[in-house]
């Protein structure tokens, strides 16, 4: 019997060694793949970013090399884990993801990759540990620890259509925005961290709030969860001495695919509008909010 | 609690040394040991089904506590009968009567498991069905309830324990606490395999005592149950689950390639399932049943019958079709008697139509071979002291398989309709020309490497109980086996996904 504890303590051991040999040797590569350029554009965000930003059109307008990491469903995590491997004083584009911090963190798609000290970042924020090893479960595969974080250029647009489609009933809003979201605080602190990361990093950081349709738009501005958001903003731009600009875009045509998601020629005016910004001679720290007017 | 959870990982190491350490060795002198040892694993059973709905823990409860109480009730009636017997006062009526008695008891367990059974498994879908057959509304009948994680495992087992008592197979025991582990045992709670009382039982009416040689041995099975649900099951699953979620939008080859996939996947999902169980119980000095014995080798349906869930299959031969009279009857009865089993055996398996059409899919490949008497042509491992098969064996596995893969289609489908549509799908023209390019993609290397790897292994141990049974290997060879497995459940192994028996 106490040969049987010891001899499973030792393999336990030499487990343990041997899978943290294997995630050193994939993790070394991964940060090899992951050197790029501090002059380039660097973009985060989630499925309002990934569909309300041409980033190819941002590259030829700035004539910059344009590195994004977007997609439906991004978690604050995943923010920490691209923000790990911008380069100091490099330009970043990052969404301010309401649905992300109000999605419920089941349904948080953080699949980049693997980096132990955002997971402790996370945890050290208030993540409970259920969720955090929610997390390592979705990247503890080698492809995960061996990682890319940004993509060239990777984008996806909604196509142009007069009317607004639906995949969710506007009903299905209301929670996201009027239930009080335990999870807040911890994505909250946890994309503040990322903020502050990059700020020391001497990043030009140019936050972005995207819009809702007015239907969504109207009963979230009184709700309790867009005060919680509006604190946050309001504390990222005072401790980064952030301008805060309202980006209005004006358009006969219909610029929302839906009710979170711009269209085609929603994110083509946007992403113009911010190349101005980034052409421009000075960049400073900014939160733009889009507005559609 | 799942098998591949963290939870599991840090709950079986505190489990198993407080079952060793404290509740056998520090306690050992005291005569409540046993009692309390079993006790223990009740508590430790209880909370790992509690981990996922605690409010079903009554149910098992009540459910330990009726097919005990039956057990109790049919003992005393014995004992009356036994009691007119030695006095010779008793006639035979009497003894009728008792006997009828018992019988009664025996019923009315079995009638209240089946009845409990029902209601939270079958209950909405034969009200649906019969509200379309109607053509009335079904608001307000539903009961909507979730399905108790493996509420069709246990419930056999309690049968069983009700039947082997009625037959006199078994003493009924009077050790509420050993009964309770019996249909509590964590290991096999929730995905068996589905345990006899004749074995399970008296394991924990006796004292148990640590095998260093089987403990490893567990370990052993463990990690290759591992490596067969992360690794291979669960890789598969990504792939199968894209398919058959889009399978209108998919090619012909796509298709098939997702059914082979999915053949794999379940047979590493629940033979993966058994061996962790199989094994854990090992850690506790416990030896469950075989549940799996190379299915995919068989060379004909029948062999693979008698390789697939075991445990399910005997029971159903042992309950139902031997009472009906088995094959020692007339050719219409043997007709009868193998759907009865096939079709009872689908419809364990959920309340959908694609599982009896499932069933009565394998009853019909199964008939031909009992109506001749070739059903038990192959009661031997295939290409036994070879190491390769011959061709007509080769070719009689892989038409076995190709029979197989087309029942799964069904079980897998969500209907009838669907499972037509898959079909119709595969037929297309091309389906076998482009299918080979499937194993060249790049992207699907890795999975196919790894059923390869689960084919070649078990190929090779096909004669052993254990895929892994490596204990005989050079030192440095074992570890260097144990690593690689090790390292593939880590970081090659699929996203975390239930497994599929968990849903029966």
């Amino acid at each position: 019997m106490n040969k049987f504890v010891l001899k499973i303590l030792v393999a336990a051991l030499w487990f343990l060694c041997l899978l943290a040999g294997v995630y050193l040797i994939f993790h070394n590569k991964s940060r090899q793949a992951n050197t790029y350029d501090n002059d380039a554009v660097f973009v985060w965000g989630d499925s309002q970013m990934y569909q309300g930003l041409d980033a190819a059109l941002l590259s030829d307008k700035t004539e910059r090399k344009v590195w994004t990491s977007v997609g439906h469903g991004r978690g604050i995590y995943d923010f920490l884990v691209c923000e790990k491997t911008i380069p100091d004083g490099s330009t970043c584009v990052v969404s301010f993801p309401e649905c992300a911090f109000f999605r419920n963190p089941l349904s948080d798609n953080n699949r980049t990759g693997l980096e132990l000290s955002c997971l402790k970042d996370i945890i050290n924020s208030g993540c409970p540990l259920g969720e955090a090893e929610r997390i390592f479960e979705l990247n503890r595969r080698r492809q995960n620890i061996n990682y890319k974080a940004f993509n060239s250029e990777e984008h996806n647009l909604y196509k142009y259509a007069d009317s607004l489609v639906y995949p969710e009933p506007l009903p299905a809003w209301h929670p996201l925005f009027e239930e009080k979201k335990d999870w807040f605080q911890w994505k909250a602190k946890s994309y503040e961290k990322g903020i502050h990361s990059l700020f020391e990093k001497r990043s030009q950081i140019i936050l972005i709030q995207f819009p809702f349709d007015e239907q969504v738009e109207s009963f979230a501005k009184e709700s309790v969860n867009r005060h919680l958001s509006d604190s946050l903003k309001t504390k990222i731009v005072k401790d980064y001495s952030m301008k805060v600009d309202t980006l209005e875009l004006c358009s006969d045509s219909l610029l929302m695919h839906d009710l979170s998601h711009m269209n085609e020629v929603g994110a083509r005016l946007l992403t113009a509008k911010i190349a101005e910004i980034l052409s421009a001679d000075t960049v400073n720290n900014r939160f733009l909010r889009v507005v559609i007017e | 609690m799942l098998f591949n959870s963290i939870q599991f990982a840090i709950f079986l190491p505190i489990v198993f040394m407080l079952y060793w350490f404290v509740f056998d060795r520090f306690i050992s002198k005291s005569k409540w040991q046993l009692r309390l040892q079993n006790a223990f694993v009740v508590v430790a059973s209880y909370v790992f089904y509690g981990w996922w709905d605690w409010r079903f823990l009554l149910l098992i409860a009540f459910t330990s506590f009726c097919s005990w109480g039956s057990g109790m009730l049919m003992q005393r009636v014995d004992s009356q009968q036994f009691d007119l017997k030695l006095m010779g006062v008793g006639n035979s009526l009497e003894i009728n009567k008792l006997q009828k008695h018992k019988k009664l008891i025996a019923t009315a367990n079995i009638v209240l498991n089946l009845l409990i059974l029902a209601v939270f498994k079958y209950y909405d879908f034969f009200v649906t069905e019969f509200a379309q057959l109607f053509h009335i509304s079904t608001e307000g009948l539903l009961l909507k309830v979730i399905l108790p994680v493996g509420i069709s495992f246990y419930t056999f087992q309690a049968l069983s324990y009700s039947i082997d008592v009625y037959r006199g197979k078994i003493e009924p025991t009077k050790d509420i606490v050993a009964f309770f582990a019996f249909i509590s045992f964590f290991p096999q709670l929730v995905a068996g395999p589905i345990e006899r009382a004749t074995n399970l039982l008296p394991q924990f009416l006796k004292k148990r005592e640590f095998d260093y040689d089987t403990a490893v041995d567990g370990m052993r099975q463990i990690l290759w149950g591992l490596f067969k649900k992360i690794v291979v099951a669960d890789n598969c699953a990504v792939y199968v689950d894209q398919v058959f979620s889009t399978y209108t939008e998919q090619t012909g080859s796509t298709l098939l390639l997702a059914a082979i996939f999915f053949t794999f996947q379940i047979y590493g999902d629940f033979s993966g399932y058994s061996d962790i169980a199989i094994g854990t119980a090992k850690l506790f000095g416990i030896k469950l049943m075989r549940n799996f014995n190379v299915p995919y080798f068989s060379r004909d349906i029948a062999e693979f019958w008698r390789r697939w869930h075991i445990s399910l299959t005997t029971w159903f031969r042992d309950y139902v079709y031997i009472p009906l009279g088995g094959s020692r009857v007339s050719k219409a009865k043997v007709v009868r008697n193998t759907f009865v089993i096939f079709l009872l055996s689908g419809f364990w398996h959920g309340a959908n139509w694609t599982f009896i059409a499932w069933g009565a899919y394998h009853a019909i490949l199964f008939l031909p071979l009992i109506l001749t008497g070739k059903n038990r042509k192959y009661t031997n491992q295939v290409a036994e002291g070879r190491i390769l098969p011959t061709f007509k064996e080769a070719g009689q596995m892989l038409l076995t398989f190709f029979l197989a893969v087309i029942g799964w289609i069904i079980f897998r489908a969500e209907s009838i309709g669907m499972a037509w549509e898959y079909f119709r799908g595969m037929m297309q023209f091309g389906t076998l020309r482009s299918s080979y390019r499937f194993f060249i993609l790049p992207e699907m290397w890795p999975t196919n490497l790894f059923i390869v790897i689960m084919l070649v292994v078990e190929w090779i141990q096909r004669d052993k109980e254990l895929g892994f049974a490596i204990g005989n290997w050079h030192f440095v060879v074992r570890w260097l086996m144990y690593s690689i497995v090790v390292s593939l459940i880590v970081f090659e192994g699929g996203q975390s996904v239930p497994f599929v028996y968990f849903q029966f």
